[in-house]
């Protein structure tokens, strides 16, 4: 966690070796959620959103409908190379849409008219926890993205995700929440 | 302590002209939207609470934590036109969008006491979406209640869902006080169920009928007056305590079980006669003084001539106390003791001479010594109080 943070504060963003996240240069932006600043709607009480962030233990799942409406929040800004999900081959979620860099959160009828940054389908196979590529270009500076599940691949009652990461690499910017007095006491002049 | 936003929906429509509350229900409002107000922020400090009207459908303060503001607002409302339940709601959830921190639980507190038009499916469905977007409501039906009791309990539920238990609806009868039926509601209790943290309008929730927010040093002065009478009642019990326990070993030394447990019901039994007996004892007895403490010989069981030879005894042991320990302090505490028996030395005192032959014979005292000085010139000027003999002493210092 330190070796990363002083990674990401550093000039030149290092590839950081990260053996679970599977794609070369990246890594998982779990670290770097603002938990405050995340949302998710229509989870269930008993399986919110926290639950997925972690491989293993509980999982995420809808509560009312199969739609969920998850929004994450970053610490600093951050650029999306993939998606990992993992859901059973039935609950899993289906379709996918992805809203960067939103003010505040989506409602349900906003989030199935607006014109999303990305659309994605997944197929059964997807599910199993395989990185699945984003359109790169379009996540350049991301502070805050909204992901829709709009509707699960065997269209049960609830949707369910296990476990739900987010690959990509923090820019180089500085992390303020992280940033730490070198020398001297505060206050204290030259 | 949960974290909340708080939306509160007034009802401003012309019904709430009706004196059915009073003042009116507007006014009855107002109290009860204080209410609401206080015990949400209260909850957390970082709380939000928003004000809405539900007639004219104007955001009247957004989310805030300053209580004055709400309160400036609310007094300002006047009643105008018609209650828009369904609308005001989703205005009151899009405001809620704007909410400081994602964390923030979101909730609708909307008062409605007049009809509500509109078709049912229409709330049914806003119900369902804001179940789906984790927003609970809750209602407080006042004057109306009998004509919205089915919807908004339909709507209630819906927004509750199956086994949901974060959305009240609320149904006050007509009465003199909106606000003291909502203090008993779920709307103000905590989340574990605890009671509401606001003032009740007569001040009777508190311990001592005042309010320790408003003045915390009244309160503490009270509180620590009132532990001290306690521990002052405490100690008093227990010394009667021992007492009758001492009497219970003169009556009953040779009762085994009464010793080895002195709260089995038999010893507590006697200890409660012996009690009773004690006054009577302390008291009878040629109206011999009370005070009699437990060292001293038996008063009660002296003749008069006995008596007065006791008490001569013990003012001549007070006498002779100090005088033999002769510092100079000892010297002043002599003098003071003398002064207290002014009858039968103020001859003596007034004459500076044979006060210095005294303070000479001392052992260990110079009466030549400033504070032997000051004390003696005290002491005369008290006796006196004439300036002429303070001059006469001074000289006679100065002579010294």
């Amino acid at each position: 966690m330190s070796a990363e943070s002083a990674e990401s504060t550093s000039s030149v963003p290092l590839p950081e070796p990260q053996p679970d996240c599977g794609v070369k240069g990246m890594m998982d932006l779990g670290v770097h959620l603002e938990k405050p600043g995340c949302e998710c709607l229509n989870e269930s009480d008993d399986h919110p959103w926290a639950h997925a962030m972690t491989p293993g233990g509980g999982y995420l799942e809808s509560d009312c409908d199969e739609q969920i409406i998850l929004c994450l929040a970053y610490n600093q800004k951050v650029k999306l190379h993939s998606l990992k999900v993992k859901a059973p081959a039935n609950k899993g979620p289906k379709t996918i849409r992805i809203f960067a860099n939103l003010p505040n959160t989506l409602d349900f009828d906003k989030a199935e008219s607006m014109v999303a940054t990305q659309d994605l389908t997944l197929s059964p196979e997807q599910l199993d926890g395989r990185p699945i590529p984003l359109k790169f270009v379009k996540y350049q500076n991301v502070q805050s993205v909204q992901f829709f599940f709009q509707d699960n691949q065997a269209g049960e009652e609830t949707t369910q995700i296990d476990y739900f990461a987010v690959i990509g690499t923090p820019l180089s910017t500085t992390d303020m929440s992280e940033f730490k007095r070198v020398t001297g006491k505060k206050g204290e002049g030259h | 302590m949960v974290l909340e936003s708080t939306i509160i929906c007034v009802d401003n429509s012309e019904y709430m002209r009706n004196g059915d509350f009073l003042p009116t229900r507007l006014q009855a409002q107002q109290d009860a939207v204080n209410l609401v107000t206080q015990s949400k922020l209260r909850a957390n400090p970082e709380s939000n609470v928003g004000l809405m009207t539900l007639a004219e459908l104007s955001v009247l303060v957004t989310l805030t934590t300053d209580t004055g503001k709400v309160l400036g607002k609310l007094h300002a409302v006047q009643p105008k036109g018609q209650l828009r339940l369904a609308q005001g709601i989703k205005i009151a959830h899009l405001t809620l969008k704007h909410r400081q921190g994602k964390n923030h639980k979101t909730r609708i507190v909307a008062f409605v006491g007049s009809p509500v038009t509109g078709d049912e499916a229409v709330l049914i469905k806003l119900a369902k979406k804001l179940k789906k977007e984790k927003v609970s409501v809750d209602i407080v039906s006042f004057g109306e209640d009998a004509d919205n009791a089915d919807i908004l309990k339909k709507f209630v539920e819906t927004v509750n869902g199956k086994d949901g238990t974060g959305s009240h609806l609320v149904t006050i009868p007509p009465g003199p006080h909106l606000s003291d039926a909502l203090i008993s509601s779920p709307i103000l209790k905590g989340e574990d169920g605890s009671g509401p943290n606001v003032v009740p309008s007569d001040g009777g929730g508190f311990e001592f009928g005042v309010d320790p927010n408003e003045d915390p040093e009244l309160a503490l002065a009270l509180r620590v007056s009132m532990e001290e009478q306690r521990a002052r009642q405490e100690a008093e019990s227990r010394n009667q305590g021992g007492e009758a326990m001492e009497a219970e070993a003169v009556v009953a030394p040779a009762d085994p079980t009464a010793a080895s447990d002195p709260n089995s019901e038999e010893a507590l039994l006697r200890r409660a006669l012996a009690m009773s007996m004690e006054p009577e004892g302390t008291q009878g007895g040629d109206g011999a003084p009370a005070q009699s403490a437990s060292d001293e010989p038996n008063l009660a069981a002296m003749t008069e001539d006995e008596q007065i030879a006791y008490a001569m005894r013990m003012s001549m042991q007070e006498e002779a106390g100090p005088s033999p320990s002769a510092s100079a302090g000892a010297a002043k505490g002599e003098a003071m003791e003398v002064d207290e028996s002014k009858e039968d030395y103020s001859q003596e005192m007034n004459d500076p001479d044979f006060l210095k032959n005294v303070l000479e014979n001392l052992p260990g005292v110079d009466p030549n010594s400033d504070a032997v000085k000051q004390a003696m010139g005290a002491m005369t000027g008290n006796k006196e109080g004439t300036k002429k003999d303070d001059d006469d002493k001074k000289k006679e210092e100065d002579k010294k």
